[in-house]
Order: structure tokens, then sequence, then C-alpha cells
């Protein structure tokens, strides 16, 4: 796969703060590529340095091998989608759509087939000659990435597209958009801070924080092997539970014993013996009838209904579990019974905070 | 005492009184402005609609009101009276004029202090200032600029290489600059803020979407950012074009409306007629013309405008 | 917003920015630079730019009456120059005029603002009919006002005048104020009535000082408004009361001769008040003279 996009040792310096520290990531050609972090991470930072809005401090950055630090932003061939949409509010739909081909010096009878066909591909044609400020959020968005897709650019930037539109609307765009994106073979590069939106529509996820790339790779390695703490804390929903343990670390096998007393063995992992972490995903953990072995007691405070799932809360050593089962009734207080034996977890280094997945040889007797 | 409208154009808190007045509260303490504005205003143009059909002037040596009607010849020998129809021309010739250069200059002057500088602060503090004199002192300075042996005509006569000496304020063709000079002096400053105002609150992202679209600086403000600038613009433009058609205080000092009536403007041309000539009833027609038609025009520009201000 | 300018081009902006600086400076240069000629220098060619001898001889004839008489006794015969008295008449009928026409114009105002926005009074075209008097042009309105003020005995009075700058300055008032009383959300006075208060207590205690701000900045435009104005001065008074702006044009006529350096100095004088207001609310500027139409 050619690389579309590089970015090689990035930093940025805002009145003393570091918002983006020393940042080096590639974008393949055609990748669907997120920039997934909480708010002041540095990804908006980021984008508007590969837009060429704000200068690096440090580092390059290569749109098809070629340094584009010096280019304005004008000159880059990107195309950038803003949260706000930034549609021209003054000028009609149609005025909109043919802004970038005015631009590129496209005829007038060739503009007004590329807006038609346009306005086919993205729903518009009701909306053509309306004034870009009577439009709600979600006919903005489809006007801004028509009006930013008319020009083919090389890379498509797209900073958290969908924070403004409804939650119903949300889930099916994001089908939507996978496509468009896969029919068109765009690089995108996408930010948000969304977990389930990076997870469910990118090749790969770039996980950022405090201006720094965490961990970059595919979806199903982000959440089964999240490379440290936060990115396993910060992907999933309902998050991921943290028990402490205490670690046995032996020549072939590696105990791991949970408060209340169940012991979980895992083959040899290359972490110390001592007072770690255990992390269980919420649907990673059973509901087993009374005492059997290896099932810790935790009365029931809460349940969340989702209507397809509960998410049941219950109390274990001190801290409230979030518990995913299928929907039954259940009464607060009720003692469930609870094993963590699906088969994988992670432990996590109470010192250094790195991940280190196992999996379960047997429940011990 | 407190209340939910019920339609939505009522306002929403309804707010009643505990007690009785005479007249409702909120008209009550609208009263004394209202007032005001009727002695000061309604009375006299209603004084003004009588005296329009009268012939009166105080020569006569008669009242007011006793003054013999002439019904409508007032206005008969007003259209066909040239001074009049050259004053009001040429108050729309200056009233144009200064609109261009103000809002040309204004707005290529706001396009200087779109990006922030180091002194950019204290450059628009120092290019305000002349919307801040009192305009019979700016008056006052432009009549000593213009002097016929005054700095002006020495700046003129190093650029040109010999002596000039033209008496700007006595020369019927030339006249005029002076005063629309003055005018233009004045005021642009407060066109330049007005359209600065509108600048800075454009919004960013629209204008870095058309950036990244590839556009140039030319095209992002012929096709963004003016559009977006439309309202300020037509408001700056209607107030100062309806201060400009009053203007009276330039002309009166640099020339009286002179040489002969070669500057009068429309409010110089009612103040001569009824100050100098005392042919009040004569003038009376031609204000209630001008009210009627100012008045008229302004009823017309308000509905699109009403609509925007919702 | 446009990114890095290009060397040229900076300096092409910035020596644009000079020259609007410096033309607009001139005039006032000129005028303050006259106001410390001496006579002789007041109009000699070619112009003097500094004086090289700056004198104070112009401000004093401004404003000690004795100075005023004693150059009026030395030009006698020599030039026959005539000089009026000094101007601090003309100061104190401004002060006076201007300052009660400001407290009525902004009491009118703010109550008839506060009684259209919260109340909806007159309904949705009543604001634009105060709009109407500014859009009078006020010389059509002055002839009658003279007959209905000698009517009323109002000629040449204090009150007269003031009662013309109220009313004309009445739709900055209300729209500039009205502009700051939208800002301030209803829920606020509704809380309060709420509580028990009347509607106009509601408003002064809980509404007034969040828009005390924007109301000294309307009574200091208006001020300027009523300090710099002239047409009205000029018809509605015959002597008795003196406006600087009068005063202003006393010194270069028919009767005084040209007395540019008297003029200048009056004028420098006359004009700082205005300036000194017009900074301190510079911020309020664009929305008083846009009726509040635009804002920050």
């Amino acid at each position: 796969m050619m690389t579309k996009l590089k970015l090689s040792g990035i930093s940025k310096r805002f009145s003393g703060r570091d918002a983006v520290r020393d940042l080096s990531l590639t974008l393949g050609r055609g990748e669907f590529l997120s920039l997934l972090g909480p708010s002041g991470c540095g990804k908006s930072t980021t984008l508007g340095m590969i837009a060429g809005f704000i200068p690096p401090d440090a580092g390059d950055i290569l749109i098809d091998g070629s340094r584009v630090n010096e280019l304005s932003p004008q000159r880059r061939r990107i195309g950038l989608v803003l949260q706000d949409y930034a549609v021209f509010t003054s000028l009609t739909v149609r005025a909109n759509l043919s802004f970038g081909l005015e631009v590129k010096g496209l005829k007038r009878g060739k503009r007004r087939y590329a807006v038609d066909e346009l306005a086919r591909q993205f729903d518009l044609f009701d909306l053509l000659d309306r004034r870009g400020g009577s439009l709600n959020m979600s006919e903005m968005q489809r006007v801004a990435l028509a009006r930013t897709l008319a020009t083919e650019p090389e890379l498509l930037l797209l900073d958290e597209p969908m924070s403004n539109l409804d939650a119903e609307i949300r889930a099916r765009l994001r089908g939507e958009l996978r496509q468009l994106q896969k029919s068109l073979a765009q690089t995108v590069l996408y930010v948000t801070h969304d977990q389930a939106e990076a997870l469910s529509m990118s090749d790969r996820v770039a996980v950022m924080r405090d201006g720094e790339i965490v961990q970059v790779a595919t979806p199903h390695e982000i959440y089964h092997r999240p490379a440290n703490r936060f990115v396993a804390e910060f992907i999933g929903d309902p998050p991921l539970n943290m028990i402490p343990c205490d670690v046995t670390a032996d020549v072939a096998t590696t105990a791991i014993a949970l408060p209340g007393g169940a012991v979980l063995h895992t083959s040899a992992v290359p972490i110390a013996s001592g007072r770690h972490w255990l992390g269980v995903r919420p649907h990673d953990i059973e509901l087993v009838a009374e005492a059997l072995p290896g099932a810790v007691p935790a009365p029931l405070r809460f349940v969340e209904n989702f209507g397809a799932r509960h998410v049941l809360h219950a109390e274990y050593a001190g801290d409230l579990l979030r518990i995913e089962v299928v929907p039954a009734a259940r009464s607060i207080g009720e003692m469930l019974h609870l094993r963590f034996s699906t088969g994988r977890g992670l432990l996590i280094d109470r010192t250094s905070e790195r991940v280190v997945p196992f999996r379960q040889l047997e429940v011990a007797a | 005492m407190v209340e939910q409208a019920r339609s939505p154009a009522a306002p929403r808190f309804v707010m009643r009184r505990a007690y009785r007045t005479f007249v409702p509260f909120n008209v009550a303490i609208a009263l004394p402005a209202q007032l005001t504005v009727l002695t000061v205003v309604l009375v006299p143009t209603l004084i003004v609609a009588w005296l329009s059909l009268t012939d009166w002037q105080p020569t006569q040596g008669i009242p007011w009101y006793q003054a013999e009607f002439v019904w409508f010849w007032n206005y008969y020998d007003l259209f066909h009276d040239a001074r009049f129809v050259a004053a009001v021309v040429r108050t729309l010739l200056v009233v144009t004029g200064c609109m261009t250069v103000e809002f040309l200059l204004a707005m290529g002057l706001a396009l200087l202090f779109l990006d922030d500088w180091a002194w950019r602060k204290i450059a628009v503090s120092i290019i305000i200032m002349p919307m801040m004199i009192v305009p019979v002192d700016a008056a006052n300075a432009f009549f000593m600029l213009f002097n016929d042996r005054g700095p002006i005509n020495y700046l003129i006569s190093i650029i040109i290489g010999r002596p000039f000496e033209f008496a700007w304020l006595a020369d019927p063709n030339w006249a005029l600059l002076p005063i629309m000079l003055s005018e233009i002096w004045q005021w642009t400053p407060l066109m330049f803020l007005l359209v600065l105002t509108g600048l800075m609150n454009l919004p960013e992202n629209q204008i870095r979407a058309a950036y990244v679209l590839g556009a140039s600086r030319t095209r992002i403000f012929l096709r963004v950012m003016l559009p977006l600038l439309m309202p300020v613009i037509i408001i700056a433009l209607l107030v100062r074009s309806i201060e400009t058609f009053k203007i009276f205080d330039p002309v009166y000092i640099l020339t009286r409306g002179g040489p002969g009536a070669a500057t009068e403007t429309i409010s110089m041309f009612m103040y001569n007629g009824a100050f100098v000539y005392f042919r009040i009833g004569y003038i009376a027609a031609a204000a209630l013309m001008i009210l009627i038609v100012v008045v008229a025009i302004c009823f017309t520009l308000s509905r699109p405008l009403k609509r925007h201000h919702r | 917003m446009f990114g890095e300018d290009k060397a040229w081009a900076r300096c092409l902006k910035r020596t644009a920015v000079c020259i609007a600086i410096v033309i607009a400076f001139f005039p006032i240069f000129w005028l303050i630079s006259t106001s410390f000629k001496p006579i002789d220098e007041w109009q000699k060619f070619p112009p003097v730019w500094i004086s090289s001898q700056p004198t104070l001889q112009n401000y004093r004839i401004v404003f000690a009456p004795k100075a005023a008489q004693e150059f009026a006794a030395k030009q006698q015969g020599a030039i026959g120059y005539k000089v009026s008295g000094s101007a601090w008449k003309a100061f104190g009928d401004s002060a006076v005029v201007a300052t009660a026409a400001t407290v009525l114009s902004v009491l009118f105002g703010t109550l008839a603002a506060y009684s259209i926005v919260r109340f909806h009074t007159g309904g949705d075209s009543y604001p634009f009919q105060f709009l109407m008097v500014r859009i009078f042009p006020p010389i059509a309105v002055v002839v009658p006002m003279v007959i209905l003020f000698s009517m009323l005995r109002l000629s040449d009075t204090y009150f007269g005048l003031i009662l013309a700058y109220t009313a004309f300055t009445l739709p900055f008032s209300i729209w500039m104020i009205r502009s700051f009383i939208e800002e301030v959300p209803e829920e606020l006075e509704g809380a309060a009535l709420i509580y028990g208060m009347r509607p106009l207590q509601a408003f002064l205690k809980v509404t007034f000082p969040l828009i005390r701000g924007g109301v000294l900045a309307t009574a200091l435009f208006v001020f300027i408004l009523n300090w710099s104005e002239f047409l009205f001065a000029l018809t509605l008074t015959t002597g008795h009361v003196v406006t600087v702006t009068l005063q202003v044009a006393n010194y270069v006529s028919a009767s005084s001769g040209k007395l540019y350096g008297v003029q200048a100095a009056m004028g420098t004088v006359s004009t700082l008040p205005v300036i000194f207001f017009g900074y301190i609310i510079q911020r309020h500027l664009v929305r008083g003279l846009s009726f509040g139409a635009i804002k920050r």
C-alpha cells in the first residue's frame, strides 16, 4: 500500500503547553484511519497542521512523498470538513457544491453536470436552491461532505463530523460514510472522541493522549490487545472493569488471585509478581448460580436497561463492576455470583500501566 | 402576577400590576419620550404642513396663523424653482459621491486591519479620531486648510512645481470639493469601524473551508466574505446616507451655500430661504415635500429591513 | 486568518496604514498647531507647519476677557478686529444644555426602551417611529420650531434648546439601551416578580445594574452629540444662549475678522471633551452609530 500521508516527528507548542509532541503517523492510500482521543489530546491541532492552518514547530508533513510544510492550505489538495461544517451560509447549496469546481476552472456546463451528480449521490436534489444558512445540521453535513469530495482531494480530513448530529442519524451515517469511502477509495483521516465510531468505521485506529499517539492498530487489536491502561479503559462501551489482584508469577504458569478468593490460572506471561490490575470486559463476566467454584459474590446495585441488553452494576472489592447480560428480571440488592471465566483477560501492570493479555488455562477447583 | 403568554407573537411574560393606574404602566413610562418627540417633532410638522399652504413671511407683520393661503402654489413654484431642483440634485450628488468614496476607503482600510499586528490598536485609535472631532471644528480646520494661501495649495504647488493659489471656496465649480472632503474625512472612520466590526465577526470557519477548497484570496473575499458582510454594509450605507443627506455644518461654515448658490444643499437651501430671505411659507412647502419623500423612501426600505431584524 | 503575507505585501500594507494615519491626523494637527501660532503666522505663505514662536496668546484670548479686550484694543486701528468676550459663557452654556439634555434623553430613553423590550409597547413598528425622528432633516423642523418656541416663550432659552436636543437624541438612547436590555434575559426579572417585586422595581434592581455600563456609554455618546450640535444652536438662539459650536464660528466672521489662531484655540479646547469621551466609549461606538444593529 502506497503511503498517502506521513507525519514525521510533528510537534506544536501553544503558550507554554505542548499540544502535540513528536508525533509520527503514516496513512496508506485508500485507508480510513481514525485519530481517537479525549478532548484536548491534540487531535484537532494535528489536523490543523496537516491542513496547513497551524505551522508545526518541528517535523515534516509529507503528502504523496513530498514535503508540504511550506505549502498553504490552498495548494495541498486536501479536503477538510470541520465540526461545524462551515457551509457557505450566504450561498445556495448549488453554489456551495460548485465552489471547488469553479476554483479549478471547470466550465459552466461541466460544473452543472458535476453538481447534479453530487446532488444525486448525496441526496441533495431538493436542497439545491436553498440558502446554505437555512439548512439543518444533517443537511449541512451532507453539503459539506459533497462540496469537499467534489474536488477529489488526495486526502480527506474530517473533524468530528458526527458530533452535531442526533444519535439515530449517526448510527446510519457511519455505515453510509464508510461505504462511500470504500467506493471512492478515498484516503480519510477521521478525528473523533467517540470510540464506537472509530472502532466501527476504521481500517486502523490511532489513539492519542496528551499530544502523543499511544497506539496505532486495527480496531480488533485495539480492543483485544490495548497497549496500556489508558487505551484499555478508553476503548469499549461499557468501559473495562478494573479489579485489583495479586499475581504470582511462576516459570510455567501465572496465578491471579482475586479478592474474595477466586483464582485464575494462565500460562506464563511477562509480568512480575505483585499487586496489579485485572481488566475484564463487561461481557466477559459470567453470571452463575450460587457458589460454584471460582465464583465471587457481588450484590446488585443498579441496572441499566438498554432494551436488547442490560448492564448490571454490582459491588465487588469496594467498587462497582459492570456486567453486560441478556435482559432478565432482577431485583436491586440481589446477590449475584460472578465468574471471570470466558477465557480472555488483560493484566495491567500497576507500575508501568502496560497491558499484558492472557488466555486462561482452567478454573481452579 | 406573572403568566406565560399563549400566542407566539405576544411577549413571553405578560406583566400585570397589583395596583390600578389610569394609564397602563408600560405606556406611562414610555410617555415622557413619546411626548418629547410629539412636541418637538410632530407639532412642528403640523405647523409646517399648515405653513406650506400659505405664503407667510415674517416681514409682512402679521402672525403666522393669519397668513394668506396660497394653497398648492408653493409646491408648483418649487417644482419650477431651478435653485431648489439644483439643491436637490446637488445633495444627491454629494450623498452618492461621499458614500462611494467613504465605502471604498473604509473597506480597503478594514481589510488592512484584518490580521493582528503590533501597533494595530493604536493605529485604529488614531484613524477613528476624525469621527470624534466636533463637526464645526473639523469644518473650520478645512476652511483653514483650503485657504488660497493654505497648506493644501502649498502641497499642490510643490507637486506640480509651480505656484498654486486656487481659491477653492470662492470657485463655483470646485467649492463643493472641500465640503465633500470634509465630510469624507470626518466619517470614513465610522464606516471603517462598522466594516471592521463586521469583518471581525465573520465566521472564520467558512473562510477556512473556502481556503482549503483552493480559492484565492480575491475569490474568498468576493464570493464568501462580501455576501456575509452585506447586512453590515447595508446598515452602514443606510445610516450614513441619511446623515449625509442632512449635511449642514460643513456647508454653512465653509461656504454658506455660495458662491451664489453653487454649493447649496437642501439643508442650506432651506436655511437660506427661511433665515436669510424669510420666505417661511415657501420653505415650509419645501420642508414638507422633503419630509414626505424621505419618509416614503424609508417606508419602502423598512419592510425588508424589519424582516431581517427579527 | 489568511496566513503569513509575503514581505513586500506586508510593507505595502504598513505604508498604506501610515498614509491613512497621516491623513486622519493632519487636519487635527493643523488645528492644534494653528492654535499656538502668533497672529502674524496665521496666514503666512508658505504656511507655517509648526510655529517657531509658539504662544498661548490665542488661548488667553479665549479664556481671559481682559486679554481679549487688550487684544481688541491693540488691533483696533491697525487691522480693525473686534473680539467678543471670553468663551467661558459658551463652555458653561454648552455644559448646561448638553448635560441636561443628556440626562433627560437617557432617562426617557431607558424607560421607553424598557417598555418596548419587556412589554412590546406599541407593537413592532414603534421603535421605528423614533428612528423617523433621526431621518427628518432637522432644518425642516427648525422653522416651525422657531415659531412654536416663540409662541411657548421658549425662544433663546436653555429649556427650549434642551428640549430640542432631547427629542433628537432619543432615537439613539432608545435603540442603544434597547440593545443592551435585550441582552439581559427576561427570566431574571421574571424571577424577581415571583418574589413579589413590582415590574419597575424588578427592572431597576435586577436588569439595570447589568446594563449600567451600556447606559453610561449611551449617555456619553448622547453627550457628544449634544455638545457637537450646531444647527439648533444656530437657529433657536439669538444671543442669550451661546454654545461652543456657535462661539467657534464667532471668531471668523464679518464682525470679528479672521481670527484663525483664536478660533483654532477655541476649536481645540471645545473638541477635547468629545475626544476624551469618545475614546472612553470606543468599544460602544459601533453599537451606537448603527442604532444597536451591529455589536462587537
